[in-house]
């Protein structure tokens, strides 16, 4: 979760500077990170329900 | 002239949702370090998703309007949903605990999923709005004012990022945090 923000945090940091190259497709690598969390989340309850 | 209004009034909606979403993480960090409560795996997520959607319309206002920052909002605002919609779906049958202190009767996850919606909905609006794409020179001249928002956004994930350091380190946070690992 800490890299998310980290990523997170940088990507705030190159808006603000003014470099867009790389924002995209590092907040797709954040999208994607969490996205593995909540699965992850998910399925660790099912387990545990089933 | 028509152009300028366009663009003034498409500021004016960037700049009220971008305070409405900073204004909910600085609430979820008042909950957090005035009256004591950690965050769970899916609060954090939701934030993570709260974060995204100030970004998208950050890079609007920084570089000019463009689909790919609007979908950067949409795909953050459905991804908060759907994390606050799985919380409330946990919390929703009677009998079970629900999750932290509740604000004018209903509690985060449930803002946050309203939020979520709303921002989701009204940016799917202000995207269709063909005339905002035409200018090539509708970047914002930054001045005091833009770098004080650009600022406290910034803050504000720091902020987060050494919270969630703090409580998790860099492993998976717990569904139910009852200390900070620091």
């Amino acid at each position: 979760m800490a890299f998310a923000f980290i990523f997170m945090m940088l990507a705030f940091g190159l808006t603000w500077m003014g470099k867009r190259q790389v924002i995209i497709p590092i907040f797709y690598l954040v999208l994607l990170m969490g996205t593995f969390l909540f699965i992850t989340d998910i399925t660790t309850k099912l387990s545990i329900q089933l | 002239m028509y152009k300028n209004k366009i663009w003034r009034w498409e500021i004016f909606c960037h700049v009220m949702e971008l305070l409405g979403v900073l204004s909910v993480l600085g609430l979820a960090c008042i909950f957090q370090f005035a009256l004591q409560e950690i965050p769970c795996s899916l609060c954090l997520l939701q934030r993570l998703g709260l974060f995204g959607i100030a970004l998208g319309f950050l890079m609007n206002l920084r570089f000019g309007f463009r689909p790919s920052h609007y979908a950067i909002v949409i795909l953050s605002g459905i991804f908060t949903a759907l994390v606050a919609l799985r919380q409330i779906a946990l919390h929703i049958l009677p009998g079970t605990q629900d999750y932290g202190i509740p604000l004018f009767g209903l509690h985060l996850y449930t803002w946050s999923f309203i939020i979520a919606m709303i921002v989701v909905v009204f940016t799917t609006l202000i995207l269709g709005i063909d005339r905002q794409y035409f200018s090539t020179t509708n970047r914002l001249i930054m001045n005091k004012w833009w770098h004080g928002l650009f600022a406290i956004s910034f803050l504000l994930c720091l902020l987060n990022c050494a919270a969630t350091l703090a409580e998790c380190g860099f492993y998976k946070c717990p569904a139910d945090p009852t200390h900070y690992l620091l």
